[in-house]
């Protein structure tokens, strides 16, 4: 399908003013994904890479890969990874934030409730064991 | 230590006031980490001259530019619009009323993300041709990045050209690149010798 819709615009002569539609329905999904809050600057960095070879098939100068066939699959490889890729909501990675926020400020708070609770209890020790000995001495 | 149980822990004073304190922290540092930015949108477009500045445009010191003299461009572009932009740069040189596109560029930019285009060219070919008892200056070929393109403006002798880079956005429902509701374009004049 890739290969079809390139073709055309190649013939056409108008690939740099209009993208294939695989193109546009990708950076649709990136564009689904970030507005879902999702960090999609990898997404974006690999949609580069295809438009750059995209770039290269329409100068004819093929540099990332050798033949017109092989670029085409790169493509093709690349957008499919684009599109399977499944990110967490920002919602879902806010909610974790969150969530750990809460159990660190507990641990927090125990470890420090713990601690003072320790002293307490070993310098009130000590003191009982300073007058034992003071009552033995007398 | 056997006093010590974790009813004592959870049940005391310093417990429940640390957890608050500790609570109170934690939530407000989440908050500002995930709150989003509500700026006014941007997508800016700046060219800056050799080394990133915005002064050495030319080759020399003058604005003329020799046939052969490389000329040393920085294209930057800053997205914070609050998605990522599908953008088409494109460089062209104009006369007065006309212009010729003679290189392009198609970027996804994030958001809050700049991408920086180098841009390096030299007029390859010009030549001066007298019509009508009028003195022309022609611009015939240039060399951008390092793609050969021929060129066909010209201009009075002694006029200034234009390089002219323009940012278009991508309209995904028309399927093309346009002018956003601002126009981004950046000019610079120069003259050929």
């Amino acid at each position: 399908m890739i290969v079809l819709t390139i073709l055309i615009l190649l013939v056409s002569g108008i690939i740099l003013d209009e993208l294939p539609d695989e193109f546009t329905e990708t950076l649709k999904n990136i564009r689904n994904a970030e507005s879902n809050g999702a960090d999609v600057k990898d997404l974006v960095e690999k949609y580069n890479r295809a438009l750059s070879i995209l770039n290269e098939i329409n100068s004819n100068e093929f540099v990332s890969c050798p033949s017109y066939d092989i670029c085409m699959e790169e493509i093709n490889n690349i957008l499919e990874e684009i599109n399977n890729v499944n990110l967490p909501s920002k919602q879902a990675t806010d909610l974790s934030i969150f969530i750990y926020a809460i159990i660190a400020a507990i641990i927090a708070s125990f470890a420090l409730t713990l601690s003072y609770k320790m002293l307490v209890y070993y310098r009130t020790r000590n003191f009982m064991m300073k007058r034992i000995r003071i009552k033995e001495d007398e | 230590m056997s006093n010590i149980n974790l009813y004592d822990i959870v049940s005391s004073r310093l417990f429940i006031v640390s957890l608050i304190i500790f609570l109170s922290i934690a939530i407000s540092i989440s908050y500002v980490y995930t709150s989003t930015d509500i700026n006014e949108p941007i997508l800016r477009l700046t060219t800056f001259g050799q080394n990133m500045s915005i002064a050495d445009y030319y080759p020399s010191e003058s604005p003329f530019i020799r046939v052969g003299e490389e000329v040393n461009w920085n294209v930057q572009i800053y997205n914070k619009m609050g998605k990522s932009e599908l953008v088409q740069l494109r460089f062209g040189i104009a006369n007065a009323t006309n212009k010729q596109v003679l290189y392009e560029e198609i970027q996804l930019i994030a958001n809050n993300s700049t991408y920086l285009l180098p841009l390096k060219w030299h007029i390859k070919a010009a030549d001066i041709e007298t019509r009508d008892n009028n003195t022309y200056s022609m611009i015939k070929q240039i060399v951008i990045n390092n793609n050969e393109v021929n060129v066909n403006i010209m201009n009075t002798n002694g006029t200034d050209f234009r390089a002219v880079i323009e940012l278009l956005r991508y309209n995904e429902n028309t399927n093309k690149f346009e002018y956003g509701d601002k126009v981004r374009w950046n000019e610079i004049w120069f003259r050929i010798e």
